[in-house]
């Protein structure tokens, strides 16, 4: 009689990261749903815009380019801080880990600040119009996903800084990457619909 | 001959698992619970109190229709009801029920002791259950939606619908459809990275791979639908103009978000029964189901198919010609990949060595009464019948042909197989097969006669009508058919309770089944795998069950799962879960008092993610169960 045929997995790791790792490929998940909703938010502007002559309706400014610009830049540029952060928190380089993250934040935040800035020239609200009722649920939703997203990451830079080093906290800080890569995509999106869409179509 | 003494160990291995997957009784290791079983098997008996619900909504309605100008229900109860039924049957049963089949036994048929996400499966049941109970405390109170269960603007608006009547049933959605992507999320990383060593993709068992295309369906569908009931409150709330024709907002915006959800949600709850069907067939045919490919390949052209059918239900809003022939093609050519997979069953029985179980007798009326709904479904894929046949009873014939016949029967069918291994108990059979024939015999008498009196007229969602139409002796028949459908339903329910109490056990696999849930003891331990299996086939426990490898190495003093390769199921690395947990009820909760509190204060979004964040900082927070 044979012994039963056995898999020995006591040498393989605890942990795995990007997509070995479940919980990245929840976050991911997570990433295509918000996506969805972001697509069907954009389709339902362009479907609502066809019904239109005129658009926005008259007497209605679209705001200046040149915020939603900027805006935009420092988003993008956000991400390159976060991306050599997050490589240096996989290899353990903490120090360089850390500066990273709070780059990041420290964008993300100049970022949120130009939002606000954005929201503060329109010069109508939610309930004026259609066409107002679609931008502001366009920045309102895109706007609390960049709270949740810069709360999320100050949380775990807290933790860094408080000297945690858990592999948990590895894990959180690789998917907290793929989040506001998500934030970011989504935000070029936004400046596509909001600020371009109108003077294009 | 096994060294001595290993006996001994693998019951020591055994207390020790027991007592690291163990929770703690009581209330407090009720709401604390985080294992797949539980919570699947809460979200079916809860699903299950839904759908006793619904039918009694559904009797009521055929009481009020069964004879002329009846008085029993008032229109506005009666809208408030058939609104209740619909609502309930899609979004509180059907889809719920398949979520908690799939909760359960997924992690078991690809032998792994756990989903990837716990906490997030019962977070998941939360959100399900405290939006079922917030209808239902609208409907107590005379807030019932009344609207119908797609709720079209402006009748759903703020100018027709005036009352918090509406406002309950857009914030239901959003509960239901969080708890059901939550799932979805749950299932496909479960399926994709945590599969038993040697389960390659082309291994797995077919209801895994319909749960897996069921999945990335929610992920892509309800978002829409969570979208527009969100803009429908708050056109409703804040003043927002989304659907108000009068801001020269297009309605048909509704329609097209509704159903670009709402068709996908027929396959939604249409792909776990194929699942279903494909593992009692092969059981009860004692043979592999023929053509695996094509079976597999079939239910993935089905999930994308069905994203390009949603407007063949505004057939008559006025669309584009160009749009209607689009959409009645796509309509049509969906019947090709379900006649496939028709045919490959039949060729799995044909071939097989047929065992007569209760299980298979409900998966053959399935035959019968899918294809009868799916053949008036290529007629209404018509347009110009659709607009003969539209909201008439011809429609009502044929969505519950399809739903009932499509996806309830399989369900009863699978209860009645995987029963065995919730419960350690056998349903009776003969009890069975009364409950199938009386089920059977009801659900065509009840609803072969509306094919009938929706082409003589009657409308749909009209509270009565008058004698010279001459609509009152089907009305009747398909009465009578109801109260025997809901004989069946108790007969069903006499079975399950009788089944509890009998002495008699199954075993751990009473069909001699393929799959590996049947490798787990009837009921599963908590650990659910003693060892975790390892597999070099489709059908481990035909080919391989005296000889199932297994894999060695995981601690079982903690609770320790294996992460494997997408394709092929190659072990990566090992994954520890979390144990019981009260955050994932606190984060319902705190969501929850957003969606409540927002239906009568908008500012109670504010408040709600406020408490949010601090039940996810909760959740989240680093406890290191990996060193």
């Amino acid at each position: 009689m044979t012994a039963r045929r056995t898999i020995d997995v006591t040498r393989l790791p605890m942990v795995g990261f990007g997509w070995e790792a479940p919980i990245w490929c929840g976050q991911l998940g997570l990433a295509v749903i918000e996506g969805v909703l972001f697509a069907m938010l954009a389709a339902a502007y362009l479907y609502s815009r066809l019904k239109f002559e005129v658009w926005p309706p008259a007497g209605t400014n679209v705001p200046g380019l040149a915020l939603p610009t900027m805006e935009l830049l420092a988003v993008l540029a956000s991400c390159i801080p976060m991306h050599w952060g997050d490589k240096a928190i996989l290899h353990k380089e903490w120090g360089k880990g850390t500066a990273g993250m709070l780059l990041n934040l420290a964008l993300g935040g100049v970022y949120l600040a130009l939002r606000i800035l954005v929201w503060r020239q329109l010069d109508f609200s939610w309930n004026s119009h259609l066409y107002g009722s679609l931008v502001w649920a366009l920045l309102g939703i895109h706007t609390a996903h960049i709270v949740a997203s810069l709360a999320e990451s100050a949380v775990l830079s807290g933790f860094l800084i408080a000297g945690h080093r858990e592999e948990k906290l590895r894990q959180g800080l690789n998917q907290d990457e793929i989040y506001w890569y998500f934030v970011a995509a989504s935000g070029a999106l936004l400046y596509a619909i909001v600020h371009l869409a109108p003077r294009l179509l | 001959m096994s060294p001595p003494g290993a006996a001994l160990d693998s019951q020591a291995d055994a207390a020790a698992l027991r007592a690291a997957w163990s929770n703690r009784r009581g209330f407090y290791g009720w709401i604390t619970e985080v294992d797949h079983k539980s919570i699947g098997k809460r979200y079916i008996v809860t699903a299950f109190v839904f759908l006793l619900l619904a039918g009694i909504e559904a009797l009521l309605m055929r009481l009020q229709l069964s004879r002329p100008e009846n008085g029993f229900l008032d229109p506005d109860l009666y809208n408030q009801v058939f609104t209740m039924h619909g609502t309930t049957m899609m979004f509180l049963f059907a889809t719920p029920v398949m979520e908690g089949f799939g909760l359960y036994f997924v992690p078991l048929m690809v032998g792994t002791r756990n989903v990837a996400f716990p906490r997030l499966a019962a977070f998941s049941y939360w959100m399900y259950l405290f939006g079922g109970i917030f209808l239902y405390a609208g409907f107590v109170t005379n807030t019932g939606a009344d609207a119908g269960w797609f709720a079209y603007v402006p009748l759903s608006g703020p100018e027709f619908s005036p009352g918090k009547r509406v406002d309950f049933w857009a914030q239901m959605i959003t509960f239901t459809e969080i708890s059901a992507l939550s799932t979805a999320v749950d299932l496909i990383v479960t399926i994709l990275r945590m599969r038993a060593p040697g389960m390659s993709l082309s291994r797995m068992p077919l209801y895994v791979w319909a749960m897996l295309v069921q999945s990335f369906m929610i992920v892509f569908a309800m978002p829409a639908v969570m979208l527009a009931s969100s803009m429908l409150l708050a056109d409703r709330t804040v003043g927002t103009h989304f659907f108000n024709p009068g801001e020269t907002a297009d309605p048909l915006l509704w329609q097209h978000l509704f159903w670009f959800f709402g068709h996908p949600e027929v396959y939604i709850i249409f792909i776990p029964a194929l699942g279903m069907i494909s593992s009692i067939i092969e059981t009860f045919a004692r043979r592999p189901v023929f053509g695996y490919p094509a079976m597999t390949l079939s239910l993935i052209a089905t999930a994308f198919m069905g994203f390009g059918l949603w407007a063949h239900h505004m057939f008559t809003t006025g669309l584009p010609p160009a749009t209607e022939a689009f959409f009645t093609a796509a309509s049509i050519m969906i019947a090709i990949p379900s006649g496939v997979q028709v045919f490959c069953w039949l060729a799995t029985l044909w071939s097989g060595d047929i065992c007569w179980s209760t299980a298979l007798r409900f998966v053959l009326a399935f035959f019968a009464l899918f294809v009868a709904g799916g053949l008036t479904g290529v007629m209404i894929a018509s347009v110009p019948f659709d607009t003969q046949a539209h909201d008439t009873f011809f429609i009502v014939a044929h969505f519950h042909y399809v739903l009932i016949g499509g996806a309830v029967f399989p369900l009863l069918g699978a209860v009645y197989y995987w029963f065995p291994k919730f419960t350690g108990r056998l349903l009776s059979e003969r009890l069975g097969r009364l409950n199938f024939w009386v089920t059977f015999v009801g659900f065509n008498l009840t609803f072969f006669p509306m094919h009938y009196l929706g082409l003589k007229g009657m409308p749909r969602r009209v509270y009565t009508y008058t004698p010279e139409m001459g609509w009152g002796a089907l009305n009747l028949l398909a009465t009578c058919g109801a109260a025997i459908l809901a004989m069946g339903g108790l007969l069903f329910l006499g079975n399950v309770f009788w089944s509890m109490t009998s002495r008699r056990t199954a075993g751990n696999n009473p069909w001699a089944a393929a799959t590996l849930e049947w490798a787990a003891d009837s009921p599963p331990e908590p650990y659910s795998f003693q060892e975790l299996p390892a597999v070099s086939s489709r059908e481990p426990m035909w080919s391989e069950a005296h000889d199932l490898a297994h894999v060695t190495g995981l601690a079982e003093d903690r609770r320790q799962t294996l992460v494997t390769s997408t394709v092929s199921a190659r072990p990566q690395h090992r994954y520890s879960l979390p144990g019981p947990t009260l955050w994932p009820l606190l984060a319902a909760l705190a969501v929850s008092s957003a969606f409540v509190g927002s239906v009568f204060r908008p500012i109670w979004v504010i408040y709600g993610a406020i408490l949010t964040f601090f039940a996810l900082l909760g959740w989240f927070w680093p406890k290191d169960y990996w060193e």
